[in-house]
């Protein structure tokens, strides 16, 4: 019992210490300083708005997710709804072996009428602590973070009463306002960077 | 199993209830919380002797054992679990025209579990936990004497403290998880009675290994086949070893589970200790069935 105790006492101690030495730091009121990142479009994207854009919102996509997949229809509503506000909406593929002909072909799969970014080493996911398919982060034109977590409460279950964070923060920011919740739970299935 | 290793295009579990087939109290991916209750009904299909001969129950004997558990869930850290198990054990045992029914509290468990790495968090690494508990001794031992159960069927413990440590190691594959996980047990020394007479008894440590595979389906539902192996050595009673004391079983399940919805998740599976000499020793040889409802905060 001595070496029982002795044994789970140390791994415990460990794991306290691995937990607080690995949490990601929050990001939210942050400046992200990131450089573009290449697009399914061809094009190289910045991740700070620019010109008109007074948003942007920039989701983490897996495509084998189902938690993705359910969300597809929401994120196109979203982006039909906000993007003639000034908001841009921009999926990233931080997933290990992301291939922009691969994403392209989800892309027009899913009928997304934005790009997905490939984030190559999945550097801006690490950047941001992004650890799940739908994780999202808001950023406003002087590159700041405003908002970081799901799209919504769900899961794989969809519920018409679920809780609209990215839709309450976008509305809020839009308004001036401070999002009235600026952090949440992404509740998708955890990305493979590594 | 071993084509699963090379799956061509790695991809996450649809949100990891693979694990839960396997190891039903555990949170899963975003679980915060979890409350459930564990059926279980097991027939006695014979018994293994101290030489590994397995014999099949005679015709004049019969033994079904049933578990209530309940068990609940809560994440202390973003990678960290603790739970806690609460089982009631009843055994039906008839022996020689005698049939006599008795049980109660079985030995409370408490466990933890911290993940390293989650499995499919990186494709080649795979993830790594280490997992801890602390049994109480709350449930009768079998030592027990109780003059209205002569048949023994009051036993519901094994009446000492017990401690496991365990490392665990998971990796998805595509749908596909494996598990392998290695506990060891240390139980305390106890003083129990034999016929009247007090003995100080320290029972080995005991290891048990776990391998299991889960599929997990578009719609988060899963199965999965898991087998066991556990061994112990020779106990030791006033401080000499007890001749004869090892034992050992081996188990395979087959389990199901199905999420009814995103909080509320049924599960079930089949199971048996292969009844073939050799892979027993001064155990029973069961076969028998486990329901599981349990619910989950996000």
């Amino acid at each position: 019992m001595r070496a029982f105790a002795s044994a789970s006492a140390s791994a415990f101690a460990f794991a306290f210490a691995f937990a607080f030495a690995c949490a990601p730091p929050p990001v939210v009121n942050t400046k992200l300083t990131f450089p573009p990142l290449p697009g399914t479009d061809g094009a190289t994207h910045a991740l700070a708005p620019t010109g008109d854009t007074r948003l942007t919102v920039l989701f983490f996509f897996a495509s084998h997710c189902p938690c993705q997949a359910v969300h597809d229809d929401r994120l196109r509503d979203l982006y039909t709804r906000y993007h003639a506000h000034g908001v841009d909406m921009l999926a990233v593929d931080s997933e290990l072996g992301a291939s922009a002909a691969r994403d392209e072909d989800e892309r027009i799969k899913r009928a997304y009428p934005f790009p997905i970014l490939i984030d190559h080493g999945g550097a801006l996911a690490r950047r941001v602590g992004a650890q799940y398919a739908t994780e999202t982060i808001v950023v406003d034109r002087f590159g700041e973070v405003r908002y970081h977590g799901g799209i919504d409460s769900d899961k794989w279950t969809l519920h018409d009463d679920a809780t609209p964070f990215l839709r309450n923060a976008l509305d809020d920011l839009l308004a001036n306002a401070a999002p009235r919740r600026t952090e949440s739970e992404a509740l998708g299935c955890a990305l493979q960077t590594w | 199993m071993a084509s699963l290793a090379f799956a061509h295009q790695a991809r996450a579990q649809a949100c990891c209830a693979g694990a839960g087939a396997l190891t039903p109290g555990r949170l899963q991916l975003h679980e915060d919380a979890l409350v459930g209750t564990q059926l279980h009904a097991a027939t006695v299909l014979g018994s293994f002797d101290d030489t590994a001969h397995y014999a099949k129950v005679s015709a004049h004997s019969s033994e079904v054992d049933y578990e209530e558990d309940l068990f609940g869930a809560v994440r202390v850290l973003r990678r960290g679990q603790v739970a806690l198990l609460v089982p009631f054990v009843e055994t039906h045992r008839n022996e020689l025209g005698l049939g006599e029914f008795g049980g109660g509290l079985g030995d409370v468990n408490l466990s933890a579990r911290y993940d390293f790495i989650r499995s499919g968090e990186s494709r080649y690494v795979p993830g790594l936990a280490v997992l801890t508990g602390l049994t109480a001794p709350t449930g009768n031992p079998p030592d027990d004497q109780n003059a209205n159960k002569p048949l023994g069927t009051n036993a519901t413990g094994i009446g000492a403290w017990q401690g496991n440590v365990g490392l665990a190691v998971e990796q998805t594959y595509g749908a596909w998880l494996v598990n392998v996980t290695e506990l060891v047990a240390f139980r305390a020394r106890r003083t129990a009675d034999f016929a009247g007479v007090s003995e100080s008894e320290t029972l080995a440590p005991q290891f048990v290994t776990l391998l299991g595979g889960a599929y997990t389906f578009d719609n988060d539902a899963s199965v999965a086949l898991f087998g066991s192996y556990t061994f112990e050595g020779t106990a030791t009673l006033n401080g000499a070893p007890a001749p004869d004391s090892a034992r050992r079983i081996a188990l395979v399940s087959v389990s199901g589970a199905y999420p009814v919805t995103d909080h509320l998740r049924a599960q079930a599976s089949v199971f048996v200790n292969p009844p073939i000499s050799g892979l027993g020793m001064n155990q029973t040889s069961t076969t028998g069935l486990t329901l599981t409802i349990l619910w989950g905060w996000s």
